[in-house]
């Protein structure tokens, strides 16, 4: 009897360390779960505060920029703007992301950010019609976020759980959490900007204009153009006219080589790009600087007469080359055509203009200073290489003439663009990668 | 008999290093490749090494045909009296040849040879960083994986549309990373290692190539039902995404 008492006692110990043993683990895992949900609401809570602080100041700004009458001041008033957007997107960020599934939100904050940023590079005067209507519809739409943002903040003093619930509750789909429904109605009411704002609209006019000016072609035309491009006929070419960036273009495949795809313009019947497979073999038989050589002679034949050759490199068996087309002896910088060549067997494998094709220079101002006078106030040091005429694209959208400068400062290449109008540093391109 | 066939064996000797300067100096270094800007032949070592012997570069004996090679070599060819046109063809290597007659090949210490990963990848260009183009990369495998080739360029595409929109963030973490915008970004997905083929489409999107026309969105009709997305104007279907603006 004594010996089965002793044996009956070990299983009852054992069981006994059990039980403790398991309710030391969930006390242990309680108290991590207390303390991760405690730096779940403090993270958000941080964010959302934070929220509501840089919107405050942000409408804040707004309107002093709206009363400001001199350029300096007025220009500081836009930098606050530009970085109390960008602080505000960043907390946008960091709330769940549930909360505003709209986007309406961040889209209204990105564009305040790039409205801002674009007044300030245009030097626009604080008188500006335009600009002063742009703001005060930003007041009214601030202000109408700043209002639901108190009452949000309100509910969530109220809120059983705190952020950590409002989680719990997005999870589950949950209606009737008072934070949520808060975030939800304010991404509603806000809106962006509409999309002709972009670029004015006279701009788009004058653009569309000199590409419809241009004869129609058709379907067969357009396959002709390809065909000739690809320096064979027999491809069995499709052709299917689409509506792309605001213009109409056909688009070409073929049945005998399905990785043919190209597109030309249905006004002027101008190859806009083109791929295709590259079918060369074994190892590279031609070196870049003859690829180069084809590239720049089928280019020729493509409508682009003259070009500048920007940039060059290999991938896998193909190289790369980036030309700017030349208008009037101006290099028209950001409006790359890339033509692809197979190192294998000297064929053309891609080719991409669809800027330079479809945005054609309109409008362009004259220049008032030279190459020489704009080089005197380059950055003393800056050991110019070489100088050229070129067109840039300005932040409103209309080309404004220029001088790059390609030259080494501290023993590193770049590129300078300035404004030969006003004389103004426009852009600077670091050239050295490594 | 001997005898003459050592006389002979001797004048052949003797006439071995007139031979040697009667060939012409390419032959004894280079190939005919033509080296320009973007070149990383085997050449272009030995280009920049003699350059740099003669005082007209100074950068690193990388074999990369950079700008400061290229202006190096304009440089040259100006106070040769050569076509100045920056290119390194057989003409300008045999000038540099004899220019440099006491070179003895490319020296260890003057060599920073580059890195190389052994797989081609995208140059940084326009404001991308190696950064931004791997993960760039990382989503459009963790989005795009299994859609055709073209497909895999246009969302690579959509990506680089929406940093310049106005309507977004300017830079691709913000991209990605922005609330709700990408599946693959909170469920795991861009975890996905992205294979050649991901990273040639991103390649091709950010030299230019544009399928999806300018989109903004694109969604796979049979996996959403949101208004929004479903309410915007439609631009073209590739594999089994539908791009909007």
């Amino acid at each position: 009897m004594r010996s089965q008492n002793r044996w009956l006692l070990l299983p009852i110990a054992a069981l006994v360390l059990a039980i403790g043993a398991t309710g030391s683990w969930g006390y242990d895992q309680n108290n991590r779960r207390q303390a991760m949900a405690a730096e779940v609401n403090v993270q958000y809570a941080h964010s959302f505060h934070g929220l509501q602080a840089h919107m405050q100041d942000l409408h804040s700004e707004i309107q002093k920029a709206q009363v400001s009458g001199e350029q300096t001041g007025f220009n500081t008033h836009l930098r606050n703007i530009w970085r109390l957007s960008d602080l505000s997107s960043a907390d946008v960020a960091r709330l769940p992301f549930s909360l505003m599934p709209m986007h309406h939100t961040q889209a209204f904050l990105a564009e305040v950010g790039s409205e801002s940023d674009r007044w300030l590079q245009s030097d626009v005067s604080p008188n500006d019609h335009t600009v002063m209507a742009s703001l005060r519809w930003m007041e009214g739409q601030s202000a109408a976020m700043i209002a639901q943002l108190d009452r949000v903040q309100a509910r969530t003093w109220t809120t059983r759980g705190g952020w950590a619930a409002t989680i719990t509750d997005l999870a589950n789909n949950r209606s009737d959490n008072q934070v949520i429904d808060g975030f939800h109605k304010m991404d509603a009411k806000v809106s962006g900007f509409p999309e002709t704002k972009q670029v004015p609209k006279s701009i788009v006019t004058h653009r569309n204009a000199a590409i419809n000016r241009q004869p129609v072609v058709s379907a067969a035309a357009a396959k002709q153009v390809v065909a000739r491009a690809m320096a064979v006929s027999d491809l069995a070419l499709t052709a299917k006219k689409v509506s792309a960036f605001g213009q109409s273009v056909y688009q070409i495949g073929s049945t005998r080589d399905k990785s043919l795809y190209a597109e030309v313009s249905v006004h002027g019947g101008q190859l806009i790009s083109l791929s295709r497979d590259n079918t060369g073999t074994g190892p590279n038989r031609i070196d870049v600087g003859t690829a180069g050589d084809i590239a720049g002679r089928w280019l020729k034949g493509e409508g682009f007469p003259e070009t500048a050759e920007s940039r060059s490199h290999i991938y896998g068996h193909e190289a790369y080359f980036v030309w700017a087309p030349v208008i009037h002896g101006a290099v028209l910088l950001d409006h790359d055509i890339t033509v692809a060549v197979s190192l294998q067997n000297g064929r053309i494998v891609q080719y991409n203009a669809k800027t330079a094709v479809l945005d054609p220079v309109t409008n362009l101002g004259p220049r008032r200073y030279t190459a020489t006078q704009l080089q005197r106030h380059l950055k003393a040091g800056f050991q110019v290489r070489e100088a050229q005429a070129s067109i840039v694209k300005g932040p409103t959208g209309t080309f404004i003439p220029g001088s790059s400068f390609y030259g080494l400062y501290q023993g590193r290449a770049y590129r300078i663009d300035v404004n030969a109008q006003n004389g103004h540093e426009m852009n600077i391109e670091p050239l050295t990668t490594t | 008999m001997n005898k003459r066939i050592c006389i002979a064996a001797l004048a052949g000797i003797l006439m071995l290093p007139m031979l040697e300067t009667t060939v012409p100096p390419m032959a004894q270094a280079w190939t005919n490749s033509v080296l320009r800007y973007g070149s990383t032949d085997a050449d272009v070592f030995g280009v920049q090494d003699r350059l740099k012997v003669l005082g007209y570069y100074h950068g690193k004996v990388d074999g990369v045909y950079s700008w400061r090679t290229y202006w190096a070599v304009r440089d040259f060819q100006y106070k040769f009296g050569m076509r100045v046109d920056g290119m390194a063809g057989p003409k300008t290597k045999s000038v540099l040849i004899r220019a440099t007659p006491n070179w003895h090949g490319v020296p260890a210490s003057h060599v920073t040879k580059q890195a190389s990963s052994g797989s081609p990848s995208t140059p940084p260009v326009k404001g991308l960083h190696p950064s931004d183009i791997h993960l760039l990369e990382h989503l459009v495998a963790g989005e795009a994986r299994g859609e055709p080739f073209r497909g895999q360029v246009a969302v690579a595409a959509v990506i680089l549309h929406r940093i310049e929109s106005p309507k977004f963030p300017h830079t691709i973490p913000a991209v990605i990373y922005q609330p709700g915008a990408f599946t693959a970004a909170t469920n795991g997905q861009i975890n996905v290692p992205p294979d050649p083929t991901v990273k040639k489409a991103v390649h091709d999107a950010i030299m230019g190539m544009d399928p999806c026309h300018g989109a903004l969105y694109y969604f796979n009709p049979a996996k959403t039902s949101n208004a929004f997305i479903w309410g915007r104007p439609q631009i073209t279907k590739i594999g089994d995404h539908i791009f909007t603006m």
